[in-house]
């Protein structure tokens, strides 16, 4: 069991957490509990599973300075936001470490620039460009992050328009 | 180091700012090229930390070649920015030597020194110049 968790990275596909020890009294097969951690099953966190633990195992120093590794906390809240922003069809984004321990995440297509930073738990800034239209727009949010997914939806749409008029 | 702005560092210095190609660049499909992206501004997370950068003019000084003190196996490129420019974007620039490198400097934000505003990032990715080029690769 402990071999098992020995290898084990953070963003791993499953965490074997509990199995007794045998018990010597009995002669029945010990009970065995499997407690599985729900992880996400997006293709966008299929293609970050490795980039997240990447991130949180920076060395200190890894910016030339003295960056620190991107923060557990930090980087779990961006798996479970990336999780929820996923629309099929828009590809993975890109995810770049902070010096401070935060992460950001962007895309740069479809006529957009989107940067999601993440500065902690529900602690975002969020940037959208439009470059048809050189519209800008910068979001603080902490709870409620509908209007991203109405970003990804218009980066979808985007390709989808991109495609059908070539 | 408490923040401060540094006067002998002159709106014409250079400032310059090191790239760690592994982690800082950024697939932009727009322009069909890699770039900087803007995350490579950030400060760091002490409360009087700021964004860590080279002064090259201290390296000059101590006739150094800057271009081959900052680069390494590891952060093969760098960007530079004016001090003046970032002065005007609101932050402030100031020497923290540290004992790995006595040309280390901080820039920090005017409010909150280990805070930039996204005009601030995006103001310092306009500013900037490559120091030391890495192919292929836009600066913001």
């Amino acid at each position: 069991m402990i071999d098992s968790l020995q290898g084990s990275t953070a963003f791993q596909d499953e965490i074997l957490c509990y199995a007794p020890t045998a018990d010597p009294i009995s002669s029945l097969s010990p009970p065995r509990r499997r407690v599985r951690v729900e992880l996400p099953r997006s293709k966008w966190m299929a293609d970050l599973q490795e980039r997240l633990d990447e991130i949180t195992s920076l060395p200190r120093g890894w910016d030339g300075y003295d960056g620190r590794p991107v923060s557990f906390n930090a980087a779990l809240f961006a798996a479970n936001l990336i999780e929820r922003l996923f629309v099929a069809g828009v590809p993975s984004p890109d995810v770049v470490p902070g010096s401070d321990g935060t992460l950001q995440i962007e895309w740069h297509r479809n006529q957009y620039d989107i940067e999601i930073d993440v500065l902690g738990p529900y602690e975002v800034v969020a940037y959208r460009r439009n470059q048809r239209t050189g519209n800008e727009q910068e979001l603080e949010l902490q709870t409620d992050f509908t209007a991203l997914a109405g970003w990804i939806d218009d980066l979808l749409a985007e390709q989808q328009t991109n495609k059908k008029y070539g | 180091m408490e923040p401060y702005d540094e006067a002998q560092i002159t709106g014409e210095d250079t400032i310059i700012r090191r790239i760690n190609p592994q982690q800082h660049i950024v697939w932009d499909e727009n322009r069909g090229r890699f770039r900087i992206s803007s995350k490579v501004f950030s400060p760091s997370s002490e409360p009087n930390g700021g964004m860590s950068v080279d002064i090259e003019r201290l390296m000059l000084a101590d006739g150094l070649d800057p271009r081959e003190y900052v680069t390494t196996p590891v952060f093969t490129g760098s960007m530079a920015f004016s001090a003046g420019a970032a002065r005007a974007l609101g932050l402030i620039v100031g020497y923290d030597p540290i004992p790995t490198n006595p040309y280390h400097g901080e820039v920090w934000g005017a409010d909150r020194p280990n805070r930039f505003s996204r005009q601030q990032r995006k103001g310092l990715a306009v500013a900037s110049r490559w120091y030391v080029e890495l192919d292929d690769v836009d600066v913001a």
